[in-house]
């Protein structure tokens, strides 16, 4: 008799950006973003190699939410290895909550086994009128007032109210690079409704998982990305809910833009969207990963007996004494925020100022190329190993990772890196994220916009950490494991606006022919 | 080389096919049963293919409706897809997670429609809105439900109904069936429980929702009803469980014909209720 396909689903499905290729904080799908892909990692939980396997995606839980079909198809997956799988869906229509999704992987000799996961689904709106943005899920709503930015210096000339759409406009259209970000943040003035009110101390979590600003990074990514997502598909294209708008911008200061040299293409709006996601994580840092300001908040001000808690909010201005947020980095952020709680009989207030530091560290990124490709011979292979701060790696399922492949005329092409012992990458697991690319397949690209395939292509790499929370997790131990930092980036940020955010490539190689 | 998909219809009666199933409850997994109203359930297919040829992406389609003998694509409500690749000679069952909640109006006894559609396996175009399992392999109907009853007679509403641009001339009947197999019944959640002939029930089928006892004695019936293009109709099975026993069942079919063509059908499985 067939034994089941010892293939498992380990870490929650993560929401990706197939524009910037960004996972979205905490890998929280919003249907504000129209196009995502559910990503995730399926791992052979045996000792033994698996052969032919199949893996698909079968239905989902939302009839709001409308995936594309595909079934990924893997001659070997070997014993404990990490495939990473996704797939494209419409969220548009989706609603907010947890969803269960269900997919089937099955190897050859053996029967189907079927992994049902839950995705975590967020509904972010705009109000022009009210200008406020709104985030729901199921256990109430984040309503963001005010978000005060630093930005590249183009895109404030006013020092008041940025506002993508009236750049693009200003822009002809299409908005180009200069409006693309990335936006610090500098203040926010943000208020959750529980639905409905609670009594005692603590309300429900947001699906009983992430703290509650993580929902004000959702927020504010989307913020962020409107304009890079609007940029790449063009005027008139639906393929975003919101407006992105923030409130107010600091005159007195500047953040660098990128300059990955190719303006407008996939170069361009992943290294914007990278950018974005180091810059507005922050957020997320200066709020405090083990207990986040309405949890301390809600501590600090106990109700008394038999009051509803109506609405709390949060609000929060954040410093950057060392200068810009960075990828890995233990950055510090100054933060001051005032927490209130109103419930139907008084009005509690509870502040804090105090510096936090950014705990999703590494020790750098190495990256293995060779110094000189024959380009018509055999695939280019890239190799990324990601240092942990205690001396280990990263591996497998730990990041999801990428490169960009910079050409010498500077078009760039996307390349996955990963550890999963598959083709080019010799062992699962091993700490080497694996990428490559026949650069044949590349050539008629290139020679249709008539760019140079000999020459000096460089390699830049990123990576974003996953969320390794498990379901049986209690709801306040899982909301500490958060998932999305960018943990490796080639793009810095500085607050340097005289000169593009540096983008430092990991390795260069001579191309020949 | 071919691709040839099926969900079984059910036998006898194709109506009840044991290839759709649901399982009620906030468990995909759980173990089938009746829908309960008002209460989340999830919808189960089987789906084989008996081609030569991979299947790739089949997509499963699942629909509900309100308890009707013949059941239309124009008075059904979608619930949800999922898909499925299937090998030659396979058979996989496919779970639709779009939660599905059997409305309080109908009590659960609702009809669900599983088709499967693959590009190399196509259903006619334009579809007609009869889902009609007899004639597509593609599509199977289940419309069996327990009618769990205490001592006091129940009034079920029965849709008959016509698609917008067809009239329908229907001859609805009523009959006591035969055992229902041991599958179809662990499918509806029911344990040890027993089939029996004896005339434990009376059964009426008529136009009139009026609470009258039934005067026949175990009896069938049979009435005539003229439908208009695009209208429905109901017609209502009483039932009085006179000297229905815990422990056993006894189905009731009532079928619908157009012609010499049984277009529909609908079976009560009839149980004594645990709660009294």
């Amino acid at each position: 008799m067939a034994t089941n396909t010892p293939m498992d689903i380990k870490k929650r499905p993560f929401a990706v950006e197939p524009i910037t290729n960004i996972m979205i904080p905490d890998g929280i799908f919003d249907t504000a973003i129209f196009s995502q892909r559910i990503t995730c990692y399926y791992t052979n939980t045996s000792d033994v190699d698996l052969n032919d396997v199949n893996i698909y995606l079968e239905s989902i839980g939302d009839l709001g939410i409308v995936p594309t079909s595909h079934t990924f198809f893997f001659p070997l997956i070997r014993a404990g290895a990490s495939v990473r799988v996704s797939w494209l869906a419409d969220f548009r229509n989706g609603t907010p909550g947890k969803k269960l999704v269900s997919f089937l992987a099955q190897a050859k000799g053996m029967n189907s086994k079927r992994v049902i996961k839950q995705i975590f689904v967020s509904k972010t709106t705009y109000d022009e009128t009210e200008k406020e943005y709104t985030c729901e899920v199921e256990e109430g709503s984040l309503k963001v007032s005010y978000m005060s930015v630093i930005g590249p210096k183009n895109d404030w000339s006013d020092g008041h109210r940025h506002d993508c759409c009236c750049c693009c406009c200003k822009q002809g259209g299409r908005p180009s690079n200069e409006n693309l970000g990335p936006w610090i943040p500098k203040a926010m003035n943000m208020a959750f409704y529980p639905k409905p009110g609670y009594e005692g101390v603590h309300g429900d979590l947001p699906f009983s998982d992430p703290w509650w600003k993580i929902l004000a990074v959702i927020v504010a990514i989307i913020a962020a990305i409107v304009a890079i997502i609007a940029a790449a598909k063009g005027a008139g294209t639906a393929a975003i809910a919101v407006s992105g708008t923030f409130d107010e911008t600091e005159p007195s200061v500047s953040c660098c833009e990128p300059d990955p040299g190719g303006a407008g293409d996939i170069g361009g709006y992943t290294v914007a969207g990278v950018a974005s996601v180091i810059a507005m994580v922050a957020i997320a840092v200066a709020l405090s990963d083990k207990e986040d300001p309405w949890w301390r908040g809600q501590k600090a001000t106990p109700p008394g007996k038999g009051e509803i808690t109506q609405v709390e909010k949060v609000d929060a201005i954040f410093d950057y004494p060392g200068g810009a947020p960075n990828a890995g980095v233990a950055y510090p952020v100054d933060v001051k925020w005032a927490y209130q709680r109103v419930t139907n009989a008084n009005t509690y207030n509870y502040n804090v100022e105090e510096q936090q530091v950014n705990i999703h560290i590494s020790d750098g990124v190495e990256v293995i190329t060779p110094a000189t490709h024959h380009a018509f011979e055999k695939p280019l292979v890239v190799k990324a190993k990601f240092h942990k701060t205690d001396g280990k790696y990263f591996v497998g399922s730990d990041l999801y990772a990428f490169a960009l492949l910079q050409s010498p005329d500077k078009l760039c092409f996307r390349m996955d890196l990963l550890d999963d012992g598959i083709d080019f990458d010799e062992n699962p697991n091993d700490g080497t994220y694996t990428g490559a690319i026949h650069l044949e397949s590349l050539y008629k690209i290139l020679l249709k916009q008539n760019l140079k395939l000999e020459g000096i292509w460089k390699v830049y790499v990123f990576a974003q950490d996953v969320n390794d929370a498990t379901p049986d997790m209690l709801p306040e131990v899982a909301a500490t494991h958060i998932g999305g930092f960018m943990v490796a980036s080639a793009v810095h940020l500085t607050f340097d606006p005289s000169l593009p955010c540096p983008l430092q490539a990991q390795a260069s190689i001579n191309v020949v022919t | 080389m071919s691709i040839e998909l099926e969900i079984q219809d059910g036998s006898p009666h194709w109506w009840n096919s044991s290839d759709v199933w649901v399982v009620p409850g906030n468990d995909p997994s759980g173990s089938p049963g009746q829908p309960i109203a008002g209460q989340t359930a999830y919808l189960w297919g089987r789906v084989h293919n008996n081609g030569s040829t991979f299947a790739n992406s089949a997509q499963v389609n699942f629909y509900w409706s309100n308890p009707a003998t013949g059941v239309l694509r124009s008075n059904s409500t979608f619930i949800g897809a999922s898909f499925v690749d299937l090998d030659p000679g396979e058979t996989q069952e496919v779970l639709c997670l779009t939660p599905w909640m059997p409305t309080i109006v109908n009590d659960g006894h609702e009809c669900i429609v599983a088709e499967v559609i693959h590009v190399a396996d196509p259903l006619p175009s334009p579809l007609p809105d009869a889902f009609d399992p007899p004639a597509y392999l593609q599509i199977a109907q289940r419309n069996l439900s327990v009618l769990s009853m205490k001592t006091s007679m129940m009034i079920l509403p029965i849709e008959l109904a016509a698609s917008p641009r067809e009239k329908k001339s229907l001859e609805v009947m009523l009959e006591f069936g035969e055992e229902i197999d041991r599958k179809s019944i662990r499918q509806l959640g029911m344990g040890k429980i027993e089939y029996t002939k004896k005339p434990i029930v009376k059964a009426e089928l008529t136009m009139d929702r009026g609470c009258g006892k039934i005067n026949t004695k175990h009896c069938c019936c049979h009435l005539r009803v003229d439908l208009a293009p695009g209208t429905s109709q109901a017609v209502y099975l009483k039932v009085d469980p006179c000297n229905l026993k815990p422990g056993v069942y006894i189905p009731i079919n009532v079928i619908a014909r157009e012609g010499d063509k049984i277009v529909g059908g609908i079976t009560f499985i009839v149980i004594r209720s645990e709660e009294e």
